[in-house]
């Protein structure tokens, strides 16, 4: 149920995805991720339109990790922080990062986790359960990504919401 | 090779609409026809560019698993896959003859503007390839292969190729879908900068029932609400489109009848666009 993903532009990188739905211990697995415990971007799966649009956001997070250029301290802050629209680095934690809620459905995204270990130790930290990624299409909630980008009428003809999602987030930093 | 053209029944078989009465089947081919021939000449010529990357091919060395698909003053154009989705790498270069580091700085500025145009271009609804990822470093764009798509360019000389039939009505509903383009582009304060029937597409993919008007090649873009920008905006065009396609003069001007119907501020852009023609006839006149 591990999805892989060699990044094109970074065939030494390899990105894996889980998810997993009902997680009933955010706040333990937030302080774990502080504390350096779990070595993932664990995301607010309701805003994920498509694995594209994480896949996208991990791409870049890697490219500006080999640059020395990320905004955040680690790679998965940097996956988060890219997902986000703004540039306020707090306002994407809160807005695609774990969250408060009792029960919750997260998207869990590991590198390089060739041979699952990574995942494995995760699991043991999620209280939730594992469900298949194609599930995401059924959890994703349009109506707050919509408004969290300030996508328009207009904006929104132009293609799929994972495209013009997509799209702002490639483009955010051209001023 | 080409396909036959004297078959008996027309592609659509279609016998309700007026075109169809006349004797033989329209040979003109609509939008959706011009795109699925290309495509199919593309593959059978084994094009590995257009199949996506395909299997072993090794591409570029700068760009594995890319292929050079066109070679332009300012910019090189690759076919792949990026993160799974067909995809078209546009790769800005510096001018030798320019300071390098001046040059570098250009350079980046363009690959930005371009970025940043065409974000603001969606949010007013102008359909554009979608941008995939920025490499400001190397000032390539990955973005959206338009697959189900062709240039303006290529669909009016298609149409025009088809002796004896009435192209200029076969071609206006997409002359007037491109004046309302502009001028949506235009109401929102873009000047395109460099507009010709190759940066403007069509695209229609099976689930289209009718043909997109996609805007690409933001490179000399700008933001301006001025009027005269405008005008120069549309003169570019009216230039490379009767240069491009000689004798047009007719067809281009439904592009601006529609651009007057559908833009808040026509009046304005068409008068300075006739202004513009003047000095530009004057100064041919003197040169
Ligand atoms: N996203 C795309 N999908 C499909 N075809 C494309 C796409 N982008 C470009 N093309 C094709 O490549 C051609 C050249 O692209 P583009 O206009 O962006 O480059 P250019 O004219 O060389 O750029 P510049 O004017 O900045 O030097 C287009 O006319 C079109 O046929
Ligand atoms: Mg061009």
């Amino acid at each position: 149920m591990e999805v892989s993903t060699t990044l094109d532009l970074y065939p030494d990188t390899t990105v894996s995805m889980a998810l997993f739905s009902g997680v009933t211990n955010g706040s333990e697995v937030r302080r774990k991720i502080m504390d350096g415990t779990i070595a993932a971007a664990v995301i607010n799966a309701q805003m994920v339109c498509d694995p594209f649009q994480v896949l996208v956001a991990v791409n870049k997070a890697v490219h500006l990790d080999k640059l020395d250029k990320k905004k955040t301290k680690t790679v998965f802050g940097e996956i988060l922080f890219n997902l986000s629209p703004g540039n306020n680095i707090l306002a994407a934690y809160q807005k695609f990062g774990v969250q408060d809620a009792e029960s919750q459905d997260v998207l869990v995204v590991l590198l390089n986790d060739l041979q699952g270990e990574q995942l494995q130790q995760v699991s043991g930290i999620i209280q939730g359960t594992r469900i298949p990624l194609e599930s995401l299409k059924d959890i994703r909630d349009e109506q707050q990504i919509i408004k969290l980008y300030k996508i328009s009428e207009s904006e929104r003809s132009v293609g799929r919401l994972e495209e013009v999602v997509v799209c702002r987030m490639a483009t955010k930093d051209a001023g | 090779m080409a396909d036959k053209v004297e078959k008996g029944p027309s592609l659509e078989g279609g016998s309700g609409d007026s075109l169809a009465s006349s004797r033989k089947p329209t040979e003109i081919p609509t939008v959706a026809q011009m795109i699925e021939m290309q495509n199919k000449a593309a593959s059978a010529s084994g094009d590995s560019a257009a199949a996506g990357g395909g299997t072993g091919t090794p591409g570029s060395p700068q760009h594995p698993g890319f292929v050079l698909f066109k070679q332009g003053a300012e910019a090189r154009l690759y076919r792949g896959t990026f993160l799974g989705k067909p995809a078209v790498l546009k790769e800005r270069f510096s001018k030798k003859y320019r300071h390098p580091r001046l040059d570098e700085k250009l350079t980046t500025k363009r690959t930005q503007g371009e970025a940043r145009t065409v974000a603001r271009a969606r949010k007013a609804g102008i359909p554009t390839p979608c941008i995939y990822f920025v490499n400001y470093q190397s000032n390539c764009i990955y973005m959206e292969d338009l697959r189900s798509a062709t240039t303006s360019r290529d669909y009016i000389v298609a149409v025009q190729s088809v002796r004896g039939g009435d192209s200029f009505r076969a071609l206006q509903p997409i002359m007037d879908k491109i004046g309302k383009t502009l001028a949506t582009m235009h109401d929102g304060d873009i000047i395109h900068g460099d507009l010709t029937t190759s940066n403007i597409m069509l695209k229609q993919d099976s689930s289209m029932p009718e043909p997109q008007v996609v805007l690409i090649d933001f490179g000399l873009s700008s933001v301006s609400h001025l009027p005269e920008d405008k005008g120069v905006d549309l003169y570019v065009l009216e230039k490379a489109f009767l240069s491009t396609h000689p004798n047009t003069e007719e067809l281009f001007s439904i592009i601006l009848k529609s651009y007057t119907r559908h833009s808040r501020k026509s009046k304005e852009v068409i008068k300075k666009l006739d202004e513009v023609r003047l000095r530009g006839r004057k100064r041919t006149m003197v040169g």
